[in-house]
């Protein structure tokens, strides 16, 4: 029985026949699956620890031995999730397969799942507002740890708070520094524009406007390091997962590359022609990054040191989030909401004025953030016009159509989703987390957690 | 640069960042640029300092190795993080990326993204409105207006005249209700300039005419099948002068002009006449 899918549709030769595990090894393998990814890099070295390729034989007995034992303890492992989840005392082979095939995908970031249609109107009424005296200004961004458990918010008045995702109270806070305090405490000087946590939850990074970027250890909220080298104020912080690499944007047009296992500098990626409004980034040694008035997109293949540039937008750029390795998706002060593929130098799908028009000035309302649920087909974005707006990404990210609306008030500045979709959370403002071109009275500088569900599938 | 943030000389730093526009300068400088700033002292890195990215040899290659060497541990800290750890590792290891780093990006179709290098330091020269060069051509040494033909332009123009003589009916008009001296000044220059204008084209005419007349004298008697009629400066001045004659005759100021042309002469003869200096 074999649990290697790949077998099947690909009709291809195994060289060893009882090597069997999720992972490919051996360098064909890892050939035929770059196959289809016409823009892979050759170099990466993703699966690099665990290549054990040997030429005697005698080694090749135990390491196969050893392959086999791991690959047995893993399925085990994975037996004993699944049982776990569905209660049951006998497990189906394709549930194990299914989920084997699953691993496989998201490893390689071929990973699709069609989940958007399956998530239900929501609640209002279980919606959380989360306040504290120590955001009294807009929340400009926010990040959520991994493991769901907590949250990590900052605001204009230079604060970082860490919420409790259990309790959904406050648990920590970085105060702002200024001249007066000793060199001792350490903070930021002005407004955080830019916070990220690594995949293990290891490291929290956060950027300001005064080229600092700091790293904090999420659990203990304690300074780590200060990473200076940036000419301008930092816009986007992202880890690459899985790594300690932090990827950094800043309003200087470059893009830096810091170690945070050495504490050290990397490189420069130089390119953009306007400053650099947000970053993303998944598992490949690949960044993201959107570039305001430029209109351009770049996709900056590190270790290639090359870029691929992306048109379109008319307005500024201001937020571009990945939805898997293959497909993205960003928003604009022109109000488009815009799907991209890697493949194609335009949008393939574009909404224009997606969150409606502004009647003051008869120009459709800025699109201020979006995200999107990792490997899904799940979009949520936000403006000033009320509403946080979830889209699903059809057949084969061409298409967007609108799913739900959830009413709130004020400037959505920051959204994410959390990684099991379960929630989706909101950083409100009173103002746009960039300026003070408008002011919402009645709205409240907030985060919002909407519970997401999905319906039962029989 | 972006309208939202609030930038304080970003201009003036991002020029600090040497953004050339020849090539070989940017890779020749941008060893250089990255070693700015460094705490070494001047004396203890001579090869890496002076060193061309591009050209470089085995035994350069050798040589900042040895220097590399002869740092203290927080000056090579020092140096790691001023150019970064990946080119810091490259020159150590001595291991220069060849076969990855493509030159020359060429993309499957023109659907595909454009692909460029990330690490040059060169502006693309886009400008985001792109407003349109006027091109100017004078119409003198323009070949495409071609060859300035002056029976035509004046045939073509001819409706201008007409709007000078209705124009200096208005203007004289304006000048019988105005009362500032300085516009007064201006219409009168203004008058008088477009009725000397309005005088020379009728003169011209007048001398079409008579060339016209000419050729039409020559025309028929080419018919006639006779030579042709050339006319001679003496005859042309004949018939200029029967013809003043009969319009100041007409005029009654043929009396006037005779005295004044006979002053003139006069005074004329009286040069040559002897005097009485001597």
């Amino acid at each position: 029985m074999s649990f290697f899918i790949r077998k099947n549709q690909r009709g291809a030769k195994r060289s060893n026949g009882a090597a069997v595990t999720g992972r490919p090894k051996t360098y064909k393998e890892k050939k035929r699956l770059a196959h289809d990814d016409e823009i892979s890099s050759h170099s990466e070295g993703e699966n690099d620890d665990s290549r054990v390729y040997t030429e005697s034989e005698e080694d090749e007995e135990t390491v196969q031995e050893k392959r086999l034992r791991l690959t047995k303890e893993y399925i085990q492992e994975i037996e004993n999730q699944e049982r776990m989840r569905r209660e049951e005392q006998d497990i189906d082979k394709s549930v194990i397969a299914h989920r084997l095939k699953e691993d496989l995908l998201e490893q390689s970031g071929r990973l699709r799942r069609t989940v958007a249609d399956s998530y239900e109107k929501i609640d209002e009424a279980l919606i959380r507002h989360l306040h504290c005296k120590d955001h009294k200004q807009p929340i400009t961004c926010l990040t959520i740890s991994p493991d769901c458990q907590s949250l990590f918010t900052a605001s204009k008045d230079c604060t970082i708070v860490k919420w409790c995702l259990v309790d959904f109270k406050k648990s920590a806070v970085i105060k702002r520094v200024d001249k007066k305090t000793s060199s001792e405490v350490k903070g930021h000087k002005s407004v955080v524009q830019s916070l990220s946590i690594s995949s293990d939850g290891k490291f929290l990074a956060s950027g300001d406007l005064d080229n600092q970027i700091h790293i904090w250890d999420p659990i203990t909220m304690k300074w780590m390091h200060t990473f200076r080298g940036h000419r301008a104020g930092i816009t986007g912080l992202v880890f690459r997962r899985g790594t300690h690499t932090l990827y950094s944007a800043s309003m200087d047009r470059t893009v830096k590359i810091w170690n945070l296992d050495e504490m050290s500098y990397v490189e420069t990626l130089l390119g953009h022609q306007d400053a650099i409004t947000s970053i993303d980034a998944l598992n490949k040694e690949r960044a993201i990054t959107a570039g305001g008035r430029d209109n351009s997109l770049r996709v900056w293949k590190i270790p290639e040191e090359s870029q691929l540039i992306f048109n379109g937008h008319q307005g500024s750029i201001d937020c571009v989030r990945l939805i898997n390795e293959d497909h993205f998706v960003s928003c604009g002060d022109d109000g488009m909401l815009s799907l991209w593929g890697s493949q194609k130098k335009k949008p393939l799908c574009s909404v224009a004025g997606a969150h409606g028009m502004d009647a003051s000035n008869n120009q459709a309302f800025w699109i201020s953030s979006v995200a999107a649920l990792t490997n899904t087909d799940l979009i949520a974005s936000g403006s000033q016009d009320g509403f946080i707006r979830l889209w699903k990404c059809g057949d084969n990210f061409r298409t967007l159509t609108p799913l739900l609306s959830v009413p709130i008030c004020g400037f959505v500045n920051s959204l994410a989703f959390s990684s099991d979709g379960k929630m989706l959370i909101a950083g409100l403002g009173q103002e746009h987390r960039l300026g003070r071109w408008w002011r919402n009275g009645s709205a409240k500088n907030e985060i919002v957690i909407i519970p997401l569900k999905q319906r039962e599938t029989s | 640069m972006s309208k939202k943030w609030q930038v304080k000389n970003i201009v003036d730093e991002a020029s600090d960042i040497e953004e050339t526009e020849e090539e070989g300068k940017n890779e020749e400088s941008s060893e250089e640029d990255e070693l700015s700033g460094l705490d070494i002292p001047e004396t203890k890195l001579p090869v890496l300092r002076s060193i061309h990215n591009e050209r470089n040899e085995d035994a350069d290659k050798l040589a900042i190795r040895e220097e590399l060497s002869a740092l203290t541990f927080e000056e090579l800290q020092k140096l790691k993080e001023k150019i970064g750890s990946k080119k810091f590792n490259q020159t150590l290891t001595g291991v220069k990326k060849k076969p990855q780093v493509k030159t020359d990006f060429k993309r499957a179709n023109p659907n595909r993204p454009r692909e460029i290098s990330s690490k040059s330091r060169k502006i693309e020269t886009k400008v985001a409105v792109q407003v349109p060069k006027v091109f100017r051509s004078d119409p003198r040494f323009d070949n495409l207006c071609g060859e300035f033909r002056e029976r035509s332009f004046y045939r073509n123009y001819d409706f201008v005249n007409k709007m000078k003589e209705d124009e200096v009916k208005k203007l004289k008009e304006e000048l019988r209700e105005e009362t500032q001296p300085r516009r007064i000044e201006k219409i009168k220059y203004l008058i008088q300039r477009m009725e000397n204008q309005i005088r020379a084209v009728k003169k011209r005419k007048l001398e079409e005419e008579k060339q016209e007349e000419e050729k039409r004298i020559t025309i028929e008697a080419l018919k006639e099948g006779k030579s042709p009629y050339f006319a001679t400066k003496w005859a042309r001045k004949e018939r200029d002068l029967k013809e003043k004659f009969e319009t100041l005759k007409e005029e009654g100021r043929l009396n006037q002009y005779m005295a004044k042309k006979r002053k003139h002469n006069a005074q004329r003869d009286r040069r040559h006449m002897p005097s009485d200096h001597y």
